[in-house]
């Protein structure tokens, strides 16, 4: 009787091996990072877990997890030669598999606050659950995994940490690299560490069935090392490993001792099995059809017309952002809220969440100086049905969360073939004004407006923070909120230019217009707090000029709000894009190509745009006032528009 | 010491180009602070203050009863007492050509409409704020002019001046009008001059007519006839869009919405009310519309606005036992209706001036055959 055990680990190696095998003779495009030697590592770890409550999240060698936790050969084959048969459609291949509990993703790292917040969507709803995130040894240089470490350990996270010891991170050994111990790390923040080895398997079963039941009774993290070899390249072929070493590993390999001790009995019904089904999941999957249809995108969309609004929600922008917060705290008990010092009494660097916390003890939480990984527990929370949202105290913050908005937040609904939702919502002050200096006063929404999945909302000095966050209830895509701390003491309801009146776009999240009384002699468009800017500026050219600007402000700058900004320039004919961001591939880009590429009116069209001097933006008030858009900037503009 | 200001004429409404001097409020050479009502004027629609912008004494060459061009001088403000009126027109001289060359007292979108109207800076008023309004009106005054019209405006019109009708000057003297009256006179020429008017009546049975209103009584309480003929006039220009338009540039014209006037002249001078969007108002909202208007014209509290903007005119003589006449088309109107009293024979007279060049006699009597059938059943 061969264990079974080893039974799982040869039919995961014989998939790996087919694959290779397909990869070279080009049947499969894309990369392959194959387990072969790690196989048992899986095997234990799926033997470990509860299948009907436990989570894996894997990394981009995730093949043996994933066979080993769901057994479904046949979609992981189809998955990765591309069919629509696959587990996530062909979209994910690879490296990117979601199903029946399981999750994996290609970047480094940022698998493990992603896990971490998974956990704790669990332990919210009290399943008793234990997710488990597999990380490589080469993982060990990515700070993110530390600010997860911490977390988890501080807020008693259930997540089990299963790394992957093979030495190499791709070519590299980790004598070059890896300074210190392994479990060292993990036990510095109080976590329970384990080590093991796929050679002496049985005893790292009962490793991690151990450490699991330390995760899932006391709710606590823990870490295991497990000791293990590579016997295949990093992926496909590429391999400058000394051969010696390798030829070693494969010689103590237990499946390659197992296959060894059978000799010539190696044809035992449970292989013959196996290989079968490797061949038919095979000849099905190269008889499947690429998916017809295209990834998902967001499923927000922009505005067709305009709808003329009587009603105006009192109150400044600060007080509306935390009675929008503290109703949607009431109104759902998966809402969670996480930032830096966002608790009473100092309720955010802003007092956006001034006692939020102390109606709300267990959902408003301080997190550590750790950007990325609260984003990351973001995601993690949100793919679990929670929905967390996020404070990044300066928005000069978010290129610490660039990696878990671009490729985990944004990519997971599509990725993994709509089987998934992250509704994370991050907001976050940007905007200068106020002498912050070049790392504090920053508008950085033109870096994040092009990422496929990911909505971008700009608030405004006209948004209704309160209509706004309703209807952020129902967004089923992650949103990057842009708010802007000189905005925070404006009120939507301020009187409106001499003339002008005020209508919405039917967008979900609608976008503002000032149509000023008569026919509009130009189309301003108005980003962010550059909207107050240009109503003076407007209230300046209509009493002195007779200029009327129609004035438009988007509140979805990603997907664009364009078609009413279309409608208006088709009339005037003249465009100006103002914004606070940095000078050039910026937002304004965005809307002159939406309106040229589309423009078919009478008048030839006209355009300009204004935004910050393209350099960082000056401590000193005087010089930072020189940078940034100003108001006589905006008139001045229209007069040169006015007249071109 | 300042330099001398102008008071320009304003501009209370958009149809007038031209505003009668009621009366000075100010002696010549007068003192005034600001806010001192300087003069009193009327148009064809109101009367009202011109005030004072600054202090300084008042001088001026108009008589009252003059007829003034909407934008010109009105009169000067001058820090000293002892200046002349032709010093203050030469001083104004003067600075017009430097003053042509200061833009920041045009607005940049008048500079714009200048270039497009071949409008100069010497036809403006050489000081004060010029604006897209101002210039319009100097081009349109500039367009409208004629020499008769000129004449008009003159205090002092001689009938030589128009050798051809000399005899007719000699036989006669002038009659006294009221401002108002000489407003609208003018007025009624420029539209006269382009108008090819026309005429048709259609009778209808004066007591199905009552009956008709008895009716319409014990429903919704007292209907006037003026009242139905609005509601049911509006009820059929959505059908007849060329009698709720007008002819200009060469091409006809037609509203988008129906806001019927009704003529009222009951010893406040003759004024035209509007009953605002009379296609959009059920019977009962034409009866308040109306009573109110008529309620506010007794008051003499109409507004610019209330007497704006009409589309259709319905001038209603049967109170005063007329039973035919020729209603007289209104500026940027197409048609107007007439209402006379019963005849003799109980016939009661619809009477529909139009302007031929938009519609025609058939069509005109096809909307008056409506009309009664509406008016009679």
């Amino acid at each position: 009787m061969i264990d079974t055990r080893l039974q799982r680990a040869y039919l995961i190696r014989l998939v790996e091996e087919r694959l290779l095998a397909l990869f070279s003779e080009g049947k499969v495009a894309g990369t392959t990072h194959t387990c072969i030697g790690q196989e048992l590592s899986a095997v234990l770890l799926a033997e470990s877990l509860d299948p009907e409550r436990d989570i894996i999240f894997s990394n981009h060698r995730c093949h043996g997890h994933f066979i080993a936790w769901t057994d479904d050969v046949e979609g992981l084959i189809a998955e990765i030669m591309g069919t629509s048969a696959g587990v996530c459609t062909g979209i994910g291949g690879s490296q990117h598999l979601c199903g029946r509990r399981f999750f994996s993703n290609g970047v480094q790292g940022g698998i493990v606050p992603v896990a971490a917040g998974l956990a704790f969507a669990q332990k919210r709803v009290g399943r008793r659950s234990v997710v488990a995130v597999c990380i490589g040894d080469g993982t060990l240089g990515e700070g993110v995994i530390y600010e997860t470490f911490n977390m988890a350990a501080k807020w008693g996270l259930p997540l089990l940490i299963l790394l992957e010891n093979n030495l190499y991170a791709q070519s590299t050994h980790q004598r070059e690299t890896l300074a210190g111990d392994i479990c060292a790390r993990a036990a510095a923040f109080g976590i329970t560490t384990y080590a093991g080895s796929t050679w002496d398997y049985r005893t790292l079963g009962e490793t991690l069935h151990e450490a699991v039941r330390l995760v899932r009774e006391r709710c606590v993290p823990a870490f295991v090392r497990v000791d293990t070899y590579r016997l295949a390249a990093h992926s496909k072929g590429d391999d400058n490993r000394d051969a010696t070493e390798i030829a070693e590993f494969a010689a103590r390999d237990p499946v390659n001792e197992m296959l060894a001790s059978l000799g010539t009995r190696r044809d035992v019904p449970e292989f013959v099995g196996a290989r079968e089904r490797v061949d038919r999941a095979v000849a099905q999957a190269a008889a499947g059809r690429p998916r017809d249809v295209l990834p998902a995108t967001v499923g927000i969309r922009p505005g067709t017309v305009l709808r003329r609004v009587t009603q105006i929600e009192e109150g400044t922008q600060l007080e509306g952002i935390n009675r929008a917060l503290r109703a949607w705290l009431r109104a759902d008990d998966r809402v969670v809220l996480i930032g830096e010092d966002i608790r009473s009494p100092y309720g955010g660097a802003f007092k956006i969440t001034r006692g939020l916390s102390d109606e709300f003890p267990d959902r408003v939480i301080n997190a550590p100086i750790s950007e990325a990984g609260i984003v990351g527990i973001g995601n993690g929370l949100a793919l679990g049905g929670a929905r967390p949202i996020i404070e990044i105290m300066f928005g000069d913050f978010l290129t610490l969360c660039c990696d878990q908005l671009v490729n985990h937040a944004a990519k997971f609904k599509s990725m993994y073939a709509e089987k998934v939702r992250a509704p994370v919502i991050v907001r976050t002050p940007m905007g200068g004004g106020r002498g912050y200096g070049p790392t504090h006063s920053q508008n950085l929404e033109k870096h994040f407006v092009g990422v496929p999945g990911l909505v971008v909302v700009v608030m405004h000095g006209r948004v209704q923070v309160g209509a706004m966050y309703e209807a952020l209830r129902d967004v089923e895509d992650p949103v990057l909120i842009i708010e802007n701390k000189l905005l925070y003491k404006e009120r939507a309801a301020a009187p409106l230019p001499p003339g002008y009146a005020l209508s919405e776009t039917d967008a979900s999240l609608p976008g503002t217009v000032l149509s000023p009384a008569g026919e509009p002699d130009l189309t301003v468009v108005a980003f962010g707090r550059m909207s107050g800017l240009a109503e003076r500026a407007a209230a300046s050219l209509v009493e002195r000029e007779e200029i009327a600007p129609e004035l438009i402000f988007p509140l979805l700058a990603s997907p664009l709000d364009i078609q009413v900004i279309r409608d208006s320039v088709a009339r005037t004919g003249r465009l100006l894009v103002v914004e606070e961001g940095a000078a050039g591939f910026d937002l304004a880009s965005e809307v002159i190509a939406g309106v040229a590429t589309t423009y078919s009116g009478q008048k030839p069209l006209h355009v300009r745009r204004l935004a910050a001097h393209p350099a960082p933006i000056p401590s000193s008030i005087e010089l930072e006032r020189l940078v940034l858009p100003s108001e006589a900037g905006i008139y001045d503009i229209c007069l040169e528009l006015f007249d071109a | 010491m300042r330099e001398p200001s102008q008071v320009l004429v304003p501009q209370m409404n958009v149809n007038d180009d031209n505003a009668v001097i009621v009366a000075w409020q100010v002696p010549r050479g007068g003192r005034v602070n600001p806010g001192d009502v300087i003069a009193t004027l009327e148009t064809t629609k109101a009367t009202f203050d011109v005030h004072a912008e600054r202090a300084g004494y008042v001088f001026y060459e108009h008589e009252p009863k003059s007829i003034v061009a909407v934008g010109a001088v009105l009169a000067w403000i001058a820090d000293d007492q002892n200046v002349s009126l032709d010093q203050l027109k030469a001083a104004n001289a003067a600075s017009v050509e430097p003053d042509a060359l200061d833009e920041s007292r045009y607005t940049r979108k008048a500079l714009r409409r200048m270039r497009e109207l071949g409008v100069t800076p010497d036809e403006l008023p050489a000081s004060g704020r010029i604006d897209v309004a101002t210039v319009e009106r100097v081009a349109a005054a500039r367009a409208a002019r004629t020499d008769d019209y000129i004449a008009a405006r003159s205090a002092s019109v001689t009938p030589a001046a128009n050798p051809a009708d000399k005899v007719a000057f000699e036989l006669a003297e002038p009659l006294e009008q009221s401002p108002s009256k000489i407003i609208e006179a003018m007025r009624l020429s420029e539209v006269y001059h382009a108008i090819v008017p026309s005429l048709v009546v259609v009778p209808a049975a004066a007591e199905r007519v009552e009956a008709k209103l008895a009716t319409l009584a014990a429903g919704i309480g007292p209907v006037s006839l003026l009242e139905l003929v609005l509601h049911e006039t509006a009820a059929l220009l959505a059908d007849y869009r060329e009698l709720n338009g007008f002819y200009a540039q060469g091409r006809a014209w037609t509203y988008r919405e129906i806001s019927i006037g009704f003529a009222v002249n009951a010893g406040k001078s003759l004024r035209v009310p509007i009953v605002r969007n009379t296609g959009q108002l059920s019977q009962l909202d034409i009866c308040r519309a109306v009573r109110d208007l008529t309620l506010r014209y007794f008051r003499e509290e109409l507004s610019m606005q209330d007497v704006s903007g009409g589309t259709f005119t319905v001038t209603d003589l049967s109170g005063v036992g007329v039973t035919s006449f020729t209603p007289v088309l209104n500026e940027r109107q197409s048609a107007i209706l007439g209402l006379c009293a019963p005849d003799a024979g109980g016939q009661q007279n619809l009477v529909l001036a139009f302007d031929h060049r938009m519609s025609d006699g058939m069509r005109a009597a096809t909307f008056l055959g409506e009309l009664r059938e509406r008016l009679e059943t």
